[in-house]
């Protein structure tokens, strides 16, 4: 989760793993976008000699649409370079790392952003663009959020900004309790099989990730490229997902021990709102989810009306959702919210439509300023700036997405429907446990260190 | 045992000189497009020819996929695939 580890084929290829993608209105700089793409799910920080990096054989993206028909009109590219300075050391670094341009740093490692239009016109946005290094510890990347946060950060051409590296992971979920058949632990006493409630236990906690964050104004993104200010204005909204893309063939040289690359780049993994791959997709499904494109979402849109989540929960919880259960019409709430985005007319002054094109699209309202006290729980506590108008790193997308489920959005299109009580309360109980979040860009926390984390506590 | 005529081939260009000299002929003719006519067996081959994969995903649909760089030609070649297919199992002539 969200997207972590989410289909069979990608689960076996964490440098592509597309694990969570945020896209918001920046509240710093409000006539900006910040676009965040996280790759390389449930990374420890202890994990080396070879610490967790880019793929220089990936190709990493960020798509837009901004005309209605789900293609993508801007897209954000990132292709990685990594160099080994020293080559007769297995060190990642020969001495602390006391600032990014430090030449004990053995394997630094650039990027190359591009932004490629709908016709397929390439700009270069900047190049060479250094990563920091991983945060290994107190003696190899000492003070590291001070080091290497900044100077990671580039300006780019247009007023944008960019990021990539390690930081830590903001997403949260008891991942040890909602793979064990559906438990939430604040309501476990319920559950099919039941053990005592209990809080909820971050399965993120302590791990880091890699992140892609690029920051734009407006104009880059809208398709008339003004700077929207009616909410209501079909034009203001946009449609973000993020990629990753391998080349077609790749062979393995048994001389270098290395794989070489051939062909064309297909697609391995996307991500858009958070979960849908993960619980809406069936199993046998899900590596060609991750294959396709969001236009072609329709020969999803049946798992997504009739989701199978909503008919396990009161199997799992008997008698807690009663309602839910004798529902039986076709999800048009969740199909609004994944697929098309909400019309207008369904939340008092809020559209984030984008057509009846049905894609899996984070869909962002840009004439939505952000909040100074922003919800966790977003558009379905009364903070339209939240997800599911767009993602901020704070949204607690589990909640929400699991009340949802549960049927609390059920009557924006269907009032005739009273949602069971405990849909309203239903949540894993986590918070983000992780280095909190900043207020300037990248708005990610810093990495936790490897030297510094401790690893969990075994149990069985 | 599946019947050679469906089995999938990968050629390597380099992983042997009757493979290689194979691949970057079908590459030249590959320029065409898909679909395009046989190649000339006795070609030379081009200077600067690069790395290549060739792959048959069914052999009785004579089409083969070219992939070198970031390209991938796709061509319609029965004499081509009949040679890959000989090939893989050991036998060039």
């Amino acid at each position: 989760m969200s997207s972590h580890r989410e289909a069979p084929e990608i689960s076996k290829d964490p440098v592509a793993d597309n694990t969570d993608v945020y896209a918001f209105v920046s509240p710093d700089k409000p006539d900006t976008v910040t676009l965040i793409a996280n790759f390389i799910p449930l990374q420890l920080p202890y994990g080396g000699p070879n610490f967790n990096e880019f793929g220089d054989d990936v190709r990493y993206a960020i798509h837009v649409s901004n005309s209605g028909d789900a293609r993508a009109d801007v897209t954000y590219q990132f292709r990685f370079t990594t160099v080994v300075r020293n080559k007769n050391t297995f060190l990642y670094n020969t001495g602390p790392i006391e600032k990014i341009s430090s030449k004990n740093w053995n394997r630094p490692q650039f990027c190359t952003v591009t932004r490629v239009d709908r016709r397929g016109r390439s700009t270069v946005l900047g190049r060479n663009l250094m990563v920091p290094p991983v945060n290994v510890g107190i003696r190899s990347t000492p003070r590291y959020d001070a080091t290497f946060t900044a100077a990671a950060t580039h300006r780019l051409p247009g007023g944008r900004m960019f990021f990539a590296g390690e930081r830590a992971e903001s997403f949260h979920v008891d991942l040890g309790s909602i793979f064990d058949l559906g438990a939430l632990r604040p309501f476990q006493a319920a559950h099919l099989i039941p053990s005592a409630n209990a809080v909820g236990v971050n399965g993120t906690q302590g791990l880091n990730v890699h992140t892609i964050a690029i920051q734009v104004p407006k104009t880059d993104l809208t398709r008339n490229g003004t700077v929207p200010t009616d909410v209501m204005d079909p034009a203001a909204v946009i449609g973000v997902y993020a990629s990753a893309s391998r080349q077609k063939s790749r062979v393995l040289n048994p001389d270098t021990g290395t794989p070489a690359g051939f062909g064309p780049y297909v697609q391995v993994s996307r991500l858009a709102n958070p979960l849908f791959n993960e619980v809406i997709v069936p199993m046998a499904a899900k590596d060609r989810w991750n294959a396709t494109d969001p236009r072609d979402d329709k020969e999803f849109a049946r798992y997504v009306t009739k989701p199978e989540l909503a008919g396990l929960l009161p199997v799992l919880y008997p008698g807690v959702f009663p309602k839910l259960a004798a529902y039986t019409k076709p999800r048009a709430d969740l199909a609004a919210i994944l697929l098309t985005g909400i019309p207008a007319g369904v939340v008092p002054g809020f559209q984030n439509f984008t057509g009846p094109v049905q894609a899996d699209l984070l869909r962002l309202n840009l004439a939505i300023p952000p909040t100074a006290a922003p919800k966790v729980l977003g558009l379905i506590a009364g903070d339209p700036a939240g997800f599911p108008n767009g993602r901020r790193l704070l949204d607690d997308v589990v909640t929400i997405e699991l009340r949802a489920v549960a049927g609390v959005t059920i009557p924006l299109v269907d009032p005739t429907f009273t949602p069971d009580a405990a849909a309203a309360a239903v949540t894993d109980g986590t918070d983000n446990t992780n280095a909190g979040f900043t207020d300037h860009f990248p708005y990610v926390g810093a990495p936790a260190g490897g030297f510094q984390t401790m690893p969990g506590t075994p149990a069985a | 045992m599946e019947q050679p005529n469906r089995r999938k081939f990968l050629i390597i260009a380099g992983a042997g000189a009757g493979a290689a000299a194979v691949g970057v002929a079908a590459a030249k003719t590959g320029i065409a497009g898909s679909d395009a006519p046989a190649a000339d067996t006795t070609a030379a081959v081009p200077a600067g020819a690069k790395p290549l994969v060739a792959y048959v995903e069914d052999a009785g649909s004579a089409r083969v996929s070219v992939m070198t760089g970031d390209a991938e030609t796709v061509v319609h070649d029965p004499d081509l695939v009949a040679r890959l297919t000989r090939a893989a199992t050991g036998r060039t002539a």
